[in-house]
């Protein structure tokens, strides 16, 4: 079944992407003129930190991980949606995702890239963050295999050498398009970045092979990296962290994000460049069916969790868990008001709220169908997600096995900066890529039109 | 490492060896010096005026270069001296270490009969009160515009003008240090001038217990409490572990009678009677909940039941006498004027008349009030029915605990100053405008006096006020010495140059005065250090005659003076360890100890209000600890409070009240108001509001400035009449909730521990049976031995781990009494940063060792629960594989290596560690000139983004081990201590050696024996399989205590 009406031709996509990466619109300066200056205050934010200290930011003792972490798990989920769909929704064939997976995967990689700095920034001496890489030196140092931090150096520096390489792989036939039209500058780089690409059947034969393979290879990695990334938590010994659970959880978790993600970029891009006919509304319900599926693994993980801390009779899980979303147990009148709530219990109401609640509509068509509906929910879910890392991370540090030791958090502006500069770096990349090459896979979206026969009538809808 | 006391007087014997048996050598090169001999005289020159602190002194402290090789000194090889705390009045022996001629670390002197090897929390602390911020570099004047700082010599000039134009008897002099030799001394010299005598300033006065003694046994005398003796110890209101009298003295003889001992299997009983609980009445047994000023009536009760209970003891005539006396005191009457229950207090008379022998104390808040004396007759009245007195309280052992003059003395001074008749005042080390209640208007008294003069080493309030400001030393800089009690002659010697070489102490100042002056009685003495051998000559004539002089006078400064019973070693001291001597006269029953009716204390102010209680703080006592960083860092261990003042209410009171914990209340009483947050204590009658005091400081420093409220503000003039104490508890004050919320930072995150077994708990029965508790909160049964991986203790299997050496540690926590001492002891040891109160509201404090403190229960029946919590060293611990770059490891001897060169600061170890005893250095952390010199060389100074934490002071293992290894042995058991270790009063804290069988903390712990044989021992959260090196031995309590 094919997505895109049969109107459109080949001439028409070429046109229409092609069309994406002309002289820009002096909006599209004001839009990177607004995500540079995000970048510029995190970017300020940053200095700031590593001159003052981390005590600029919120993070404290007992909570060692605060808003930076969060970003960074939050981002990595982000980063999952790209290879999901590039490789896995590849090789199952599904052919709603030809229109969107090269934002996707731009996305993806961006994200990885974007979440690979937030190791750096949450460590207290960031110039020697390198010790975290085994290198060979001098005075025979190592680094300590038995860290899940280690593991995660590999996972995510592994993640993003596949992503770029399937990122880049899949762009070469468009790029061998934009070359033939380009003149210049321009055409030079192009040029170099198609490798040659003829378009012959050779390489064709090659490339669907080669690209077929790579897809295997991806594979596994969308959900080895947020296994990696979950066992940061689930490997140490604290109440919240220490679970079975978190692998499976986290996936479901990222890919759910990372859809959401994808709508909330992709709605407004076929807007923007008129792509409607191209992105249609099955391509965007596909995706949201995807999103209530993993929405619902998702809901019943939080269930599994306060149920287990419950089932398994251990004080320590059963009151960070009552903690977590009721806030002060009654146990310690008069000194502290029972059912005190604070950011810890906000942040447990806004996830489950948005990554429950609010993506209940999609069970009816006619939401999902809705781009604006749809658009809404994913912002909703992507402000759920972040906070159900940050639940899961903070909440999970204030209330520890030593109740003389329990704290409280409260980020400081440094880490809305940062965080406000994160997103500021990544939408900076995302919207140079959409100038610089085709946000839409030429290439792949031609394959899932019908070929153009000389009577095109004949062979309606299939 | 044997420690090694020298006196500088050792060192200037070296001296003399080279500067008069070869003068012409030594001292003129062109004779044809070596070069090295030249070096050599030089660096003892400057040593021995680095250490004596004579009359050359050095322009700069500058740490040697060239170690003179004929004394055992050299760079990085400790010094130590042998001294004389000056904190308080108690007067504990001190050993001061210092590095390259700086003194870095006080530890309790061994030797000292009193102390033996202990010291408190401001003990621990005098190193910042050395090393002050706020001292003054150089003599100063007040001109027309403002402060000037003028040459010495200008100064001195200027003070003698001054005593010159000061007419006779209009000179004041008030001190805060009347120790020793300085009272006698101070006099002469005020005599000359035909001054009055001076006056010692001490809000805490203990006079109301020689009026009372003078009045009951006819003797004026603060006797010695043998608390060891006792069996059951009868605490009226008295804060004897935190201020009262010496806290460690009375913390080490509380530990023998109080802490439940292994081998003889029982424990001694403590009861509290008062209407506050700080720590010393959160230690208690038993808490007799009374509202303020009624203690005299309950202690007569008692005496009554005592009396008709006990046979003998008391002769007959007196017998008769005490029962005619006593008749009205029921415990019906007591327990209505008291709101104790009469059951409670009927059971408690048979108790104390059951002990052999009980004692009764009092002090602190019950002796704060008009009937002060009354209430100490009562308690001596109870003490002599129960037959105690010559058993557990003795006369005849010359305290000279208290040399403060009586209040009533000093508002007649205030009165003169007033009055206009006092045209010169000499502050020294005193700071009435601060200590003083603020309706005495001392303010104005000032105004009235023509010319000020302080001669305080540091800023305060009072100083701030003088005309001319001719700085003293610390007490680690200059000479003194305190007779604490008889045979006990401790000297205090300077054990540094003074880091403002300009500076002269406050003694010398006068004896510079008096030489201009032409004072007949110090003629030919040049300075104090003179004054004090001419004085110590008369101490050597009387105890070792036979001895000469100078070998007299070597040996005291090196042991920190003359002990006439031998030092008590810390470990074990037994009731003989204590000091008793002279202490023997037998007393008897005056006629004038039944003369008093006490009634229940009346208060000022509003009847509708709630009685202020102003209670003396363990941390900053009456306020002279103020300006103390680490003490204002440390929490105050009953509230974990930081950096402020508080005020307990009881949970009812505030209810009733609207009233949340840490709102911000207005307390108001005639004489003023203050503002500050509310702690909800169940330890605090319900009628009375407590308020710590010694803050609220406007001009001591940076660290003392602005920091909580002054009480003294709201307080009349209230005087014991018979004693002339100053009654600080006198009047009641109404309290509202100003509707905002305070800002108090507590370090602690939950007043309960909730059934987690942090601090566990075993009846005395089950203690004496050997039986450990029924239920453990995470004890693991079975299945324990099953592992993956060869266990370290298997040394076959990983070789190389825990062969000799495991490191380990036991904390019994029926000693812990949550003094705090190892807390200040961590921070001078290991050179901890000071981050203040906002930080630590965030989480951010740096304190590697904590007391952690929880409640059990409910109303006047609930329990404080103490222990200290620090790094457990574990076995299999959760910070070690988390760390990615191999920061922090297993070293062979068992400890948690922190390596701060490797530490990237990711903060996982933090994350996941059980106890979260890691701590983050978020900052760059800086120390206020001159607070650095006081860093120890050993340690390094963590940077910011790096995780520290303890290692049981590896730096002083590694220093043992090197010493061992140069004499080719092991290190024996005991040898290396470390900070906490050494200065805990109570020996709570064992170290040493779990690999070695025989060690005492092996013993302790009761490792190597499978378990069995385990009765009070316990690991902290066993079912997290940590496998910590740190045992704690359960508190053990009379009554079964329920965890919440």
């Amino acid at each position: 079944m094919t997505t895109i009406p049969p109107s459109i031709t080949y001439a028409d996509i070429n046109e229409v992407v092609l069309r994406t990466l002309e002289r820009p619109r002096p909006a599209y300066f004001l839009l990177l003129i607004g995500t540079l200056t995000g970048l510029l205050i995190g970017g300020v934010s940053w200095a700031i930190q590593i001159d003052v200290g981390l005590g600029l930011s919120g993070i404290n003792h007992p909570i060692g991980w605060g808003v930076y972490i969060t970003n960074f798990v939050f981002w990595i989920g982000i980063g999952h949606a790209g290879t999901l769909i590039s490789a896995v929704f590849f090789l199952t064939r599904a052919p709603w995702r030809a229109p969107v997976y090269r934002a996707a995967e731009a996305m993806t990689v961006f994200a990885v890239l974007t979440a690979g700095l937030f190791p750096l920034l949450h460590v207290g001496r960031v110039w020697l963050a390198y010790w975290l890489i085994p290198y060979p030196n001098s005075r025979m140092l190592w680094v300590n295999f038995k860290s899940p931090l280690v593991w995660d150096v590999f996972a995510v520096s592994t993640y993003l050498t596949i992503s770029v390489t399937f990122f880049v792989v899949g762009l070469i036939p468009d790029l061998a398009s934009m070359r033939d039209s380009a003149t210049g500058l321009r055409k030079l780089i192009y040029k170099s970045l198609s490798f040659g690409w003829n378009f012959s059947y050779q390489q064709w034969l090659h490339y669907a092979r080669g690209y077929l393979l790579l897809a295997a290879f991806a594979t596994p990695l969308v959900f080895s990296v947020h296994s990696i990334v979950s066992w940061d938590f689930a490997m140490s010994l604290l109440p919240g962290w220490h679970t079975t659970i978190f692998a499976p959880y986290f996936v479901a978790g990222a890919i759910f994000s990372g859809l959401a993600m994808v709508l909330t970029i992709v709605i407004p891009l076929r807007v923007v460049f008129d792509l409607k006919h191209i992105i249609t509304d099955h391509v965007l319900q596909s995706l949201a069916r995807v999103i209530l599926f993993t929405s619902v693994i998702v809901a019943y993980a939080y269930t599994a969790e306060f149920f287990i801390a419950y089932y398994s009779g251990v004080d320590f899980e059963r009151s960070l868990f009552y903690f977590r979303a009721f806030g002060e147990p009654g146990s310690l009148a008069p000194f502290a008001e029972k059912g005190k709530m604070g950011f810890a219990q906000i942040a447990f109401g806004i996830m489950v709220f948005c990554n429950v609640i609010a993506p209940l509509p999609l069970w009816r068509w006619k939401i999902r169908n809705n781009a604006v509906a749809l658009f809404f929910i994913a912002i909703l879910i992507n402000i759920g997600m972040w906070f159900e890392r940050f639940n899961i991370i903070v909440s999970s540090l204030m209330r520890d096995f030593n109740p003389a030791n329990w704290g409280q958090y409260i980020p400081q502006p440094v880490e809305f900066g940062i965080t406000f500069g994160s997103f500021g770096f990544f939408f900076t990349l995302f919207i140079l890529f959409t100038r610089a090459m085709p946000s839409v896979a030429i290439a792949e979206v031609k394959e899932v039109l019908p070929p153009p026969y000389k009577y095109p009538e004949n062979h309606h809808g299939n | 490492m044997t420690r090694k006391t020298f006196g500088p007087e050792t060192l200037s014997s070296a001296i003399d060896i080279i500067l008069h048996d070869n003068p012409g050598e030594t001292l003129i090169m062109t004779t044809g010096m070596h070069r090295r001999e030249f070096f050599k005289s030089i660096a003892i020159g400057g040593a021995v005026a680095a250490v004596a602190g004579c009359a050359d002194k050095p322009e700069k402290l500058i740490p040697y270069l060239v170690p003179p090789d004929n004394v055992e000194f050299a760079p990085g090889i400790p010094l130590d001296y042998a001294t004389t705390c000056m904190e308080c009045p108690a007067n504990c022996g001190m050993i001061v270490k210092t590095r390259e001629a700086r003194a870095i670390k006080a530890e309790g002197n061994p030797d000292h009969p009193l102390s033996r090897g202990a010291l408190c929390i401001r003990g621990q602390a005098s190193l910042q009160t050395h090393y002050n911020p706020a001292r003054y570099a150089k003599a100063r004047r007040r001109g027309q515009d403002g402060w000037k700082d003028i040459s010495w010599q200008d100064a001195e000039q200027q003070f003698v003008a001054m005593l010159r134009a000061a007419g006779k008897g209009s000179i004041v002099y008030i001190t805060g240090n009347a120790a020793g030799s300085r009272a006698g001394f101070l006099d002469t010299w005020l005599g000359e001038l035909g001054a009055a005598p001076k006056v010692v300033l001490d809000p805490l006065g203990s006079h109301s217990i020689r009026a009372a003694n003078k009045r009951t046994f006819g003797r004026a005398e603060i006797p010695q409490y043998r608390i060891e003796a006792a069996t059951l110890l009868l605490n009226f209101g008295s804060d004897f572990l935190e201020t009262w009298q010496n806290p460690v003295e009375n913390a080490k003889r509380y530990t023998e009678m109080h802490a439940y001992d292994d081998r003889r299997k029982d424990k001694g009983k403590f009861v509290h009677v008062g209407p506050h609980l700080s720590l010393t009445g959160s230690n208690a047994d038993q808490w007799v909940n009374v509202k303020p000023g009624s203690e005299a009536i309950v202690a007569l009760a008692l005496a009554k039941g005592v009396l008709q209970r006990r046979q003998g003891g008391v002769p007959a005539a007196d017998r008769t006498r005490l029962a005619e006396y006593l008749k009205p005191y029921t415990f019906a009457r007591a327990a209505k004027d008291s709101g104790a229950d009469a059951g409670a207090l009927e059971k408690l008379a048979q108790e104390f008349s059951a002990a052999s022998p009980g004692l009764a104390i009092a002090g602190g808040t019950a002796l704060a009030t008009t009937g002060a004396t009354e209430t100490q007759v009562a308690v001596n009245l109870l003490n002599y029915v129960a037959g105690n007195i010559g058993k557990t309280v003795v006369f005849g052992g010359g305290r000279q605990i208290d040399p403060s003059t009586p209040f009533s003395e000093i508002k007649k001074v205030v009165d003169r100053m007033m009055a206009g008749e006092v045209q010169l005042l000499i502050v020294d080390g005193a700071n009435p405008l601060y200590s003083l209640p603020g309706i005495m208007r001392f303010s104005r008294a000032l105004e009235r006096v023509q010319s000020i003069v302080s001669l305080s080493s540091a800023m305060d309030e009072t100083t701030e006020r003088a005309h001319l400001i001719l700085p003293g030393q610390s007490f680690l800089e200059r000479w003194g010495d305190a007779f604490p009690q008889n045979g006990v002659n401790s000297l205090v010697q300077p054990v540094m140059a003074s880091i403002y070489p300009e500076l002269k102490a406050a003694e010398d100042t006068l004896l510079s005065a008096a030489k201009t002056l032409g004072m007949k009685a110090f003629k030919g003495i040049g300075t104090y250090r003179d004054y004090l051998r001419g004085q110590w000559l008369a101490i050597q004539k009387k105890v070792q005659p036979e001895m000469d002089f100078e070998s007299f006078w070597r040996v005291s400064l090196q042991r920190g003076g003359h002990f006439s019973t031998g030092g008590a070693s810390t470990n074990g001291a037994s009731a003989n360890g204590a000091s008793t001597n002279g202490a023997s006269a037998t007393v008897s029953l005056e006629a004038g100890a039944l003369t008093g009716r006490p009634a229940v204390v009346q208060m000022a102010g509003d009847k509708k209000g709630m009685t202020l209680l102003p209670v003396p703080s363990l941390r900053h006592r009456d306020g002279r600890g103020a300006s103390n960083p680490w003490l204002q860092e440390i929490a105050d261990p009953i509230t974990n409070v930081v950096w402020d003042s508080w005020a307990d209410i009881n949970p009812v009171t505030a209810k009733k009240m609207g009233i949340a914990h840490g709102d911000q209340i207005r307390v108001r009483s005639d004489m003023g108001q203050l503002k500050l947050a509310v702690n909800l204590h169940y330890g605090v009658n319900e009628d009375v509001i407590a308020i710590p005091l010694g803050q609220g400081h406007t001009s001591s420093g940076r660290n003392a400035d602005l920091v909580g409220v002054n009480i003294l503000d709201l307080l009349p003039v209230a005087v014991d009449e018979p004693s002339g104490d100053f009654a600080y508890l006198s009047t009641r004050v109404v309290v509202e909730a100003t509707g905002k919320t305070g800002y108090l930072v507590q370090t602690t995150g939950s007043p309960r521990q909730l059934g987690r077994g942090i601090i566990q708990t075993q009846t005395l029965e089950d203690a004496k049976a050997g039986k450990p508790p029924d239920h453990v909160p995470g004890e693991v049964h079975g299945e324990r031995e099953r592992d993956m991986y060869p266990k370290r203790e298997n040394q076959a299997a990983t070789p190389g781990y825990y062969d000799p050496y495991r490191w380990g540690m036991t904390v019994d926590v029926d000693r812990c009494t949550g003094c705090s001492a190892c807390i200040a002891a961590c921070y001078a040891e290991n050179n901890i940063a000071v981050v203040g109160k906002t930080r630590i509201g965030l989480g951010r404090e740096m304190s590697w060792i904590t007391v952690q403190r929880f409640f059990e229960g409910e109303g006047d029946n609930y329990k404080t629960l103490m222990q200290p919590m620090f790094c457990q060293q574990c076995g299999n611990a959760g910070c070690e594989p988390v760390c990615p770059v191999y920061a922090t490891y297993h070293n062979p001897e068992g400890l948690n290596a922190q390596i701060y060169n490797r530490c990237v600061g990711t903060r996982y170890c933090s994350n996941n560690c059980v106890y979260k005893v890691r701590r983050f250095n978020w900052f760059n952390y800086e120390w206020d000139a001159p607070l650095h010199m006081q860093l120890n060389p050993d340690v390094t100074v963590r940077t910011k983004g790096v995780m520290e934490k303890c290692t049981f002071c590896v730096q002083r293992i590694r220093r043992a081990k090197y010493a061992a290894n140069d004499e080719g042995r092991e290190l024996h058991d005991g040898e290396v201590t470390p900070a906490c270790v050494q200065t805990c009063p109570t020996n709570a804290l064992t170290f040493g050696n779990l690999s070695d069988a025989n060690s005492v903390v092996t013993k302790n712990a009761m490792r190597g024996h499978g378990g069995r044989g385990r009765v009070r021992q316990y690991e902290v959260f066993p079912e997290l399989r940590q496998l910590p090196a740190v045992t704690y031995l359960r508190k053990v309590t009379f009554e079964p205590i329920e965890e919440a």
